[in-house]
C-alpha cells in the first residue's frame, strides 16, 4: 500500500515538528514523572535494600522507616539475639531534629546506628562508614542542596557534628536520612537505652520463615518483617504521600499531548477535507480512512516519544543539578511503559479527528 | 430496442430535492430519464446551476436521490447502503475532476497506485500496472514527480490515468476541461475519447466547454434540473 498516512503527514512538516515537539514536551514530563517516582522507590527503599539485615522489628502497628513512631528499650536486643537461628543484632534510632547549616534551620531525618556496624549503615560514596561520636554522614542530594562537603559542620541542638561521610540512595524526596553513632542519636533524643528498629541477620543455616515465626512467637508485642515486608511498606508509604501527585501531573501531561495531537490532525483534516472527500470519492471506505488517521497519530506520538526520551536525557542532569532533592532514576520497563503510554496518547488522540471524518462526503470533491 | 446488456447507465424518474427551509425545497434534479448504452461518450451540458453535477454525483454513487431510480451496469445504485456504495464506486466508476485532486503527498506514481492498491493490488503488480498506465497516458517521464510542479494538462493526464486504474467501464468526468487553456482542454478530450473507444468505456462527461462536443456521441442538455 502506498504510505499515503505518513506522506500526508509529512507534507505538512512545519505542523509536523510542532506536534511532535510538543508531544516530546509531554512525553518529557511523563519520563521525569516516572523517573522521580522510580526515584521515590530506589530513595525510600534504598537503605533497607543495601542493608544486610534480614529481618526487621519495631514497635505494634509501626510499619516503616519515615512517618511511623517506634521506640523499644535496648534490652529487647539482647533477648532477641538469643533467640535460636539469630546470628547478629543491631539497633537503629529515628529522630527528627531541627539543624543550623550556614544560618538556615533544616528538619533533619537522623538514623542513629551502631559503630563498627554491618547492618546499619548506608551505601557511602565518599568518606566513611565507620564514624564516630560528633560525626555524620549525609546524603548526597542534601549535601549537594546545602553545599556540605566532608569536613563542614552541623549544629544540632547546639551540638557540632562533622561531617565524615556521604551516602547514596537515602534520599526519599519527602526527606534525605542523616547518620550519627547510636550513642549521639540517643543524646539528641534524650532517651539512653532507646532504639526504634531492630536488625537481624540470621545464621547462615537459619531459615528466615522459621526465624519470622519464633520472633513474632517469642515477642508478641513487637512487630516483625521480613527484609521484603519491611521494602514493601516503606514504598506504600511513599506511595500514598507522592504517587496521587505524580499520577495527577501525568494524567494532565497525557491529556496536554493527546489534546496537541487531536488538534493537529483535526486542523489537517479540515485542511484537506478535499483529499479525504476524493478519497471516499474513489472507494476508500471509513475504515482505511480511520486506518490513516490513526497511523498519523500513533507516527506523530512514536517520533513525540523520541524527541521526549531525547529531552530527557539531555535535561535530567540540569534538573537533579537545579534540585539536587529530586532523584531521578528511570529503568527500561519504566522508559517501555511510557513508550506504551505515548502510544496510547496517539490512539485516543485520533478520536475526535476521526468522529470529523465521518463528517466529510464524497460529493464535496466536486466543489471548487 | 435496447437490451439490458446493452444499457450501461439507466435512470428512472430521477429526482433530488434540498430542503431551504421548513416549507421551501429546491429541486436540483427533476424527472430525469436516461439511458446510457455501453461504449457511448454522452456530454452533458447545461448553465450554471442546471444540475449537471448533482446527477453525476447521484451516477456515481456520491449522494443518494431523493425519488427514482439509478442502474449502473444492472445494479441497482439506489438500493445500496453505504458499504455497498463505496464498494460501487472503487470498483464500477472512474471519476475524472474539474480540480484535477490529485494527492499532493503522493507522486504521479503513487496517486494511480492508491487506487490499485485499494482494489486490492500490491506492489510491483500496482507499480507494473501505474507505469503502463502513465506510459499509455504519455506522461510516464513524470512518475516520480509530484503534483504541484505539472502543468494543468499534466495533472489532468494522470487523473484520467487514475481513473483508468480500477479498469471500470464507467468513467464520470465532471468539466474535465475547466481548469485547462484550450489546447490542453481539447488535447485532455481527444486522449479520453481515444482511450474510452479502444477500450469500449462508457463516459459521461458533465461540462458546459462546446469544444468537446464534437468527441460526444450524443449531447444532453440540463436546465432546471431537466434533461431536454
Amino acid at each position: 500500500m502506498v504510505p499515503i498516512a505518513r506522506r500526508m503527514l509529512l507534507k505538512q512538516k512545519s505542523k509536523f515538528i510542532i506536534t511532535a515537539g510538543g508531544i516530546g514536551f509531554s512525553i518529557m514530563l511523563i519520563m521525569f514523572i516516572t523517573g522521580i517516582y522510580d526515584g521515590v522507590k530506589t530513595g525510600a527503599t534504598g537503605y533497607i535494600a543495601n542493608s544486610s539485615s534480614q529481618i526487621w522489628l519495631c514497635q505494634k502497628n509501626s510499619t516503616n522507616l519515615l512517618r511511623s513512631t517506634s521506640f523499644l528499650n535496648t534490652m529487647i536486643m539482647k533477648e532477641v539475639n538469643n533467640t535460636e537461628g539469630v546470628d547478629k543484632v543491631e539497633g537503629i534510632l529515628r529522630i527528627i531534629s531541627t539543624a543550623q547549616i550556614q544560618n538556615k534551620l533544616l528538619t533533619l531525618f537522623i538514623f542513629g546506628f551502631e559503630s563498627n556496624s554491618q547492618l546499619g549503615n548506608p551505601k557511602i560514596i565518599q568518606g566513611t562508614s565507620n564514624i564516630r561520636d560528633g560525626e555524620m554522614i549525609v546524603d548526597k542530594s542534601f549535601a549537594m542542596k546545602n553545599n556540605l562537603q566532608l569536613g563542614d559542620s552541623i549544629s544540632i541542638q547546639n551540638r557540632i557534628f562533622r561531617i565524615a561521610g556521604i551516602c547514596t540512595e537515602t534520599n526519599a524526596i519527602v526527606a534525605q536520612f542523616s547518620f550519627t553513632t547510636l550513642s549521639d542519636a540517643q543524646k539528641l533524643l534524650g532517651f539512653p537505652e532507646v532504639v526504634s528498629f531492630i536488625m537481624v541477620s540470621p545464621g547462615k543455616s537459619s531459615d528466615i520463615s522459621k526465624l519470622v515465626h519464633s520472633l513474632k512467637t517469642g515477642f508478641p508485642s513487637l512487630a516483625v518483617y521480613t527484609k521484603n515486608e519491611f521494602i514493601q511498606n516503606n514504598l506504600e508509604e511513599m506511595q500514598t504521600g507522592v504517587l496521587p501527585i505524580l499520577w495527577a501531573i501525568g494524567i494532565l501531561a497525557a491529556i496536554s499531548g493527546g489534546a496537541v495531537i487531536s488538534l493537529m490532525l483535526f486542523g489537517s483534516i479540515l485542511e484537506k477535507r478535499a483529499d479525504y472527500a476524493m478519497l471516499k470519492a474513489i472507494g476508500t471506505s471509513h475504515g482505511q480512512l480511520e486506518m490513516i488517521v490513526v497511523k498519523q497519530s500513533i507516527f506523530i506520538a512514536f517520533i513525540g516519544y523520541f524527541f521526549g526520551l531525547l529531552l530527557y536525557i539531555v535535561l535530567s542532569p540540569f534538573i537533579v543539578r537545579l534540585f539536587p532533592e529530586i532523584n531521578l532514576s528511570i529503568t527500561w520497563f519504566a522508559a517501555g511503559m511510557v513508550l506504551l503510554t505515548s502510544l496510547l496518547i496517539g490512539i485516543i488522540g485520533s478520536i475526535i479527528p476521526i468522529r470529523k471524518l465521518s463528517r466529510i462526503y464524497p460529493a464535496e470533491v466536486f466543489r471548487a | 430496442m435496447i437490451t439490458d446488456n446493452t444499457v450501461s447507465i439507466r435512470t428512472e424518474k430521477l429526482l433530488k430535492r434540498f430542503q431551504i427551509d421548513s416549507n421551501n425545497f429546491f429541486y436540483a434534479v427533476k424527472d430525469v430519464n436516461l439511458e446510457i448504452v455501453k461504449g457511448e461518450i454522452v456530454l452533458i451540458s447545461g448553465p450554471n446551476g442546471s444540475g449537471k453535477t448533482t446527477l453525476l454525483s447521484m451516477l456515481g454513487g456520491m449522494i443518494k436521490p431523493s425519488s427514482g431510480s439509478i442502474s449502473v451496469l444492472n445494479n441497482i445504485v439506489t438500493e445500496m447502503n453505504q458499504k455497498q456504495l463505496t464498494l460501487f464506486r472503487k470498483q464500477c466508476v472512474g471519476f475524472i475532476f474539474q480540480t484535477f485532486r490529485l494527492i499532493d503527498a503522493l507522486s504521479v506514481i503513487e496517486n494511480i497506485e492508491l487506487v490499485l492498491n485499494l482494489n486490492g493490488a500490491k506492489r510491483p503488480e500496482s507499480l507494473q500496472t501505474a507505469k503502463s498506465l502513465l506510459d499509455e497516458l504519455n506522461i510516464l517521464q513524470k512518475s516520480h514527480c509530484f503534483p504541484e510542479v505539472l502543468s494543468g494538462g499534466e495533472k489532468q493526464r494522470v487523473a484520467i490515468a487514475r481513473s483508468l486504474a480500477n479498469n471500470s467501464e464507467i468513467i464520470l468526468a465532471d468539466e474535465p476541461t475547466g481548469n485547462l487553456d484550450s489546447k490542453a482542454g481539447e488535447d485532455t478530450i481527444d486522449l479520453l475519447s481515444k482511450i474510452a473507444k479502444e477500450s469500449k468505456k462508457t463516459v459521461v462527461i458533465v461540462s458546459h466547454d462546446s469544444r468537446i462536443y464534437k468527441f460526444a456521441d450524443r449531447l444532453l442538455q440540463m436546465e432546471d434540473g431537466r434533461i431536454l
